[in-house]
């Protein structure tokens, strides 16, 4: 995906609003809501039954992913900042929680991502610069495993240095 | 997927009940399922309007009646706490959109906040504070609720860290004050106690702290006593070991005094046995010299008695010449007689009868010389054979003397080759005492050498001991205070 054709422009949504999408056990959009619509540039037809990448934006380090999905398939909830891909070409950040779905009989039947406003600091003073370093670490390989080996060591190493475990790095930004 | 069974895709019957029995239903649905009457309210002149407008247009109506059935199916579902249910259509040509809308953005609502408040609470849980309600988009009374929320995590997190650091500050005092007994202990203080200074639910450390130095200081001075012991024991063992080693070694002298001895003995007795050998030897030569003595003396007896017969006969022979002598002198006369008568004529007659008869009276005087002188050889023969025969006696006694000697010598042949095999035995038993002497010696230089190194380790037992300080006496000191007995009932454990 490039925006290089584009004049990409940052997209933002209200205060109060929140970005809500549910997907079933594959990772497929199920439900979203007006908000999501809005800022993505997506009617809901469009976005139902396809897969959440649909918004992938080209900054973000596959390992955050990755991370999100171990977790959620752990069976815990996980937040992340997430910069996404309009379907204009524009972006917009969220930051992301992301939690498993249970049905009545405890089991995960889906998953569930509420998307609120990011804290702007965060995201110029810590998540850009580390995301752009997860990237960096990953573009160094070609086989896709190696890339996301390496984005994993990358962000395993910053939070690392933090002496921070991922939750309470990214709630505490 | 759930959600598209809601769709439009049943017709209405009774087009009143089914407008406005399920708007109003799941207008009450829904402000029960929510709590807050006025999202329902809201709601429910929402679905009033969209009503409204239904009556207008039938076919307007028929999709709003299928919109009011996909909201109270979804409101009933919400109301049962599933949070999963959306309503999912194509917003366009659909006049109950709005609505369904505004229920999902309700039901996102609630879901937001349920699932934020359980996250929160579940890390409170696992002892995570950090973990509050998201207030982003909860609005109201969601808002509210979080607040109430958030505010009673901090507090409970206050609480949670006010109790753990009064916990820590009394563990660090606990710490404090063991470390400081601990420290005391490591300067080999075994008076320490410790007092009233840890909180009451530390009452059975202290205890069991105080019961374990009072164990460790009574075994203290247990090992002194016993390194004393100890130290006296191996210093006698000491002497005496010294003791057996010297005279172990003058046994060791003896002995090889007494082995020196008994070889000069063997030699002695040797020599005997040898020299009692050679003089059977020699005896037995003696007595065949004696045996060839005594037949050559027979021999000589009888040569001897040869020559006195030939004597006898010489004797008788000369008996005749006398005899012949005799006759021939009176023959002589008688001749002389005639031819002194014959006159002239006989006077050479005369002449011859004179010279016979002087020859007759040679021959007797020869014969009376020879007669003698046999008589004389006679008497010495005698002698001789006299003399033979007490030789032949001696030679006999002394073939009987040699024969005793010879069983005397044999018997001490005997006796010296018995006496050789009893050397023998005694030798063997003298080399097995020199070798028990040897091992003996070796022992007790071991037994030296072990009580010496005894006595070394129990001088440093002794000297570790006494760098422990302990109270000198038991029961009145062990119950003071450790500060109280320091410099009259302490000291440090004899050495």
């Amino acid at each position: 995906m490039t925006q290089s054709a584009y004049a990409s422009r940052e997209m933002f949504f209200p205060e109060n609003e929140i970005i809500v999408s549910k997907t079933d056990m594959k990772g497929r959009i199920t439900y979203a809501n007006q908000t999501f619509c809005d800022i993505s540039g997506y009617a809901l037809r469009e976005l139902v039954g396809k897969p959440h990448s649909i918004l992938r934006h080209a900054d973000m380090p596959r390992a955050v992913f990755k991370l999100a999905w171990d977790t959620m398939l752990a069976g815990r909830e996980i937040f992340a900042y997430v910069k996404n891909a309009t379907k204009a070409g524009d972006y917009y950040w969220v930051f992301a929680h992301m939690t498993p779905s249970f049905g009545r009989d405890g089991a995960v039947v889906g998953y569930h991502s509420n998307r609120r406003i990011p804290k702007r600091a965060a995201i110029e003073g810590v998540i850009a610069p580390l995301y752009a370093a997860v990237l960096a670490a990953e573009a160094r390989h070609k086989n896709g495993k190696e890339a996301l080996a390496a984005g994993v060591d990358c962000l395993t190493r910053a939070l690392e240095t933090r002496k921070a475990c991922y939750e309470e790095f990214v709630l505490t930004l | 997927m759930k959600n598209s069974s809601l769709r439009f895709d049943r017709l209405p019957s009774g087009l009143w009940r089914a407008l406005f029995g399920p708007v109003l239903g799941a207008g009450a649905v829904l402000a029960g399922a929510l709590g807050h009457s006025s999202i329902g309210y809201a709601m429910t002149a929402l679905l009033a309007a969209a009503a409204g407008l239904a009556w207008l247009r039938v076919g307007e109506a028929m999709k709003t009646r299928a919109a009011v059935a996909a909201i109270e199916a979804t409101c009933k579902r919400v109301a049962k706490g599933d949070f999963e249910a959306r309503i999912i259509s194509d917003p366009r040509n659909n006049p109950g959109a709005g609505a369904e809308k505004a229920v999902n953005d309700a039901i996102d609502r609630c879901d937001a906040f349920v699932r934020e408040a359980t996250a929160s609470l579940d890390a409170v849980c696992r002892g995570v504070y950090y973990r509050y309600i998201l207030r982003e988009g909860l609005e109201g009374a969601f808002g509210v609720a979080a607040n109430a929320i958030n505010t009673s995590v901090k507090g409970h997190e206050k609480s949670v860290r006010d109790a753990r650091r009064d916990a820590e500050a009394e563990k660090n005092h606990v710490v404090q004050t063991i470390a400081r007994g601990l420290a005391r202990l490591a300067a080999k203080d075994l008076t320490v106690r410790l007092g009233d200074e840890l909180p009451d639910a530390y009452k059975q450390l202290r205890d069991d702290f105080n019961a374990a130095i009072g164990e460790m200081e009574a075994a203290v001075r247990r090992v002194g006593t016993s390194a004393d012991t100890i130290a006296n024991g191996s210093a006698e063992i000491t002497s005496a070991s010294d003791d057996l080693a010297r005279r172990t070694e003058r046994q060791a002298a003896s002995l090889e005094q007494s082995t020196a001895a008994m070889r000069e003995l063997g030699a002695v007795i040797d020599g005997a046995a040898n020299a009692s050998l050679k003089t059977q030897d020699n005896i037995v030569a003696a007595n065949k010299d004696a045996v060839e003595s005594l037949a050559t003396v027979e021999r000589t007896i009888a040569a001897v008695a040869s020559i006195t017969e030939s004597s006898k006969r010489i004797g008788a022979t000369i008996g005749v010449i006398d005899e012949i002598a005799f006759q021939t002198n009176l023959l002589a006369l008688n001749a002389g007689v005639e031819a002194a008568r014959a006159g002239d004529a006989g006077r050479g007659f005369a002449v011859v009868a004179t010279e016979v008869r002087a020859l007759a009276q040679r021959s007797a005087v020869a014969a009376k010389d020879i007669k003698s002188m046999i008589a004389q050889s006679a008497a010495s023969v005698q002698a001789g054979v006299e003399s033979m025969a007490a030789t032949a006696a001696a030679f006999n006694r002394i073939k009987g003397q040699i024969a005793m000697i010879e069983g005397g010598i044999a018997e001490i042949a005997g006796q010296a080759l018995s006496q050789t095999s009893t050397l023998k035995q005694v030798n063997l038993a003298m080399a097995d005492i020199d070798q028990t002497t040897q091992q003996n010696a070796a022992m007790a230089e071991q037994a030296t050498s072990a009580s010496q190194a005894l006595a070394q380790e129990s001088d440093r037992l002794a000297h570790m001991v006494g760098e422990f300080v302990v109270l000198s006496t038991k029961r009145n000191d062990a119950a003071a205070p450790p500060e109280a007995a320091v410099g009259n009932g302490r000291r440090r454990v004899a050495a």
